[in-house]
């Protein structure tokens, strides 16, 4: 079996690239910066390389961890003859992305889209709960936190953007940092106030669930965020966020009664996404020696990948997953 | 010039202020039950 390879080794992307060498996975990166490359030390199962020139007699299944846009960079790995799992979540890269449908399928290949924490981890999430009901309708996602420097810009920019969410068969836009909600993540990070923001969350949720009526996404942010949200960033952003969280809520009915049910992690946003990307670029490499590997584009949640084993795949990779019992926080 | 810059400020605090919410009375996080795989 050829190597899995990741491109680009950022906050999301050195995550990675340590989750796949820890569980024995041979490696190829790619990252035009030899500091980044060092900074992943030596193992005899990892080949660093600076030219992300990346063909398919190189690696099988690769992850795109670099800043947003990826679509350029996925597009092109695609017509080599690579599968490709990417991790952005910018909501016009996704949109890029899941428009290529048709070409990715006519190459035979299969394109993850949005395989990070807040979209990838909470389509996962939405996944594992999606069994304690009869139906799902509604789906509200709640994010804290910030991975990398990309990730920062990405999240400054969505409180100025215009939020997107699917309402009743129809997609709504409201402005960024308006609808304030108090949402309870796992401790340590508790209630936090958090407002509509322009991410890919719903486009990627309504993917993997077309028949719920109500998605919507929500970001924390303190007043000062929400006064600048429209202006360049004051300060550089640092190299890695601190503790981050995510907050899922599905509703819908069981039996004939309402039902919510609510699951949440408090975990560095880098870490979430690197578990999540590191476990489906395993089970796609599990796919291409068995031969059973989807083909077009895949979303983390449309069921097309073997959710069941890739949450106990990611928890197995250390991340803690909660449920909230006794009301919905 | 000054009237736009009241509308500003008020605009601005209109947007900033909020009563805030209630945090939940009852109940919390466990880890997660899974179906058996």
């Amino acid at each position: 079996m050829k190597p899995a390879g990741v491109v680009g080794l950022g906050a999301v992307g050195s995550r990675v690239a340590r989750q796949l060498t820890a569980s024995g996975s041979h490696l190829v990166v790619f990252d035009p910066d030899p500091a980044a490359l060092a900074g992943l030390g030596s193992s005899p199962n990892l080949v660093s390389l600076t030219d992300g020139n990346v063909r398919d007699e190189v690696a099988d299944v690769v992850v795109v961890a670099t800043p947003t846009p990826q679509a350029p960079v996925a597009i092109a790995l695609l017509r080599r003859g690579l599968h490709v799992i990417t991790t952005t979540d910018d909501p016009d890269d996704v949109h890029e992305l899941l428009g290529h449908d048709s070409e990715v399928s006519r190459l035979g290949r299969c394109l993850v889209v949005g395989a990070a924490a807040s979209p990838g981890m909470t389509g996962l999430m939405v996944s594992e709960l999606r069994h304690r009901f009869d139906d799902i309708d509604e789906i509200h996602v709640a994010f804290h936190g910030t991975g990398g420097p990309a990730c920062a810009r990405q999240h400054h920019r969505a409180l100025g953007g215009e939020a997107i969410g699917w309402h009743d068969g129809e997609w709504i836009e409201r402005p960024g940092g308006s609808g304030r909600e108090l949402f309870w993540f796992p401790e340590p990070i508790g209630g936090k106030d958090c407002y509509r923001a322009e991410l890919a969350d719903p486009i990627v949720l309504h993917r993997a669930f077309p028949s719920v009526k109500r998605i919507s996404a929500r970001v924390s942010a303190t007043r000062r965020d929400r006064l600048t949200a429209r202006l360049p960033m004051m300060s550089p952003p640092h190299p890695e966020g601190g503790l981050g969280g995510l907050r899922v809520e599905v509703r819908g009915s069981l039996g004939g009664a309402r039902v919510t049910h609510v699951a949440g992690i408090a975990e560095r946003t880098a870490v979430i996404a690197g578990a999540l990307a590191a476990a489906v670029a395993d089970q796609l490499q599990g796919g291409v020696t068995s031969g059973n590997i989807p083909t077009g584009v895949v979303v983390v949640g449309d069921g097309q990948l073997d959710e069941l084993a890739l949450m106990t795949a990611v928890i197995q990779r250390g991340i803690t997953v909660f449920e909230y019992i006794g009301a919905a926080g | 010039m000054a009237a736009l810059s009241v509308a500003g400020l008020i605009a601005g605090a209109i947007r900033l202020r909020g009563r805030g919410g209630v945090p939940p009375e009852r109940g919390g996080w466990r880890e997660l039950s899974r179906p058996r795989s």
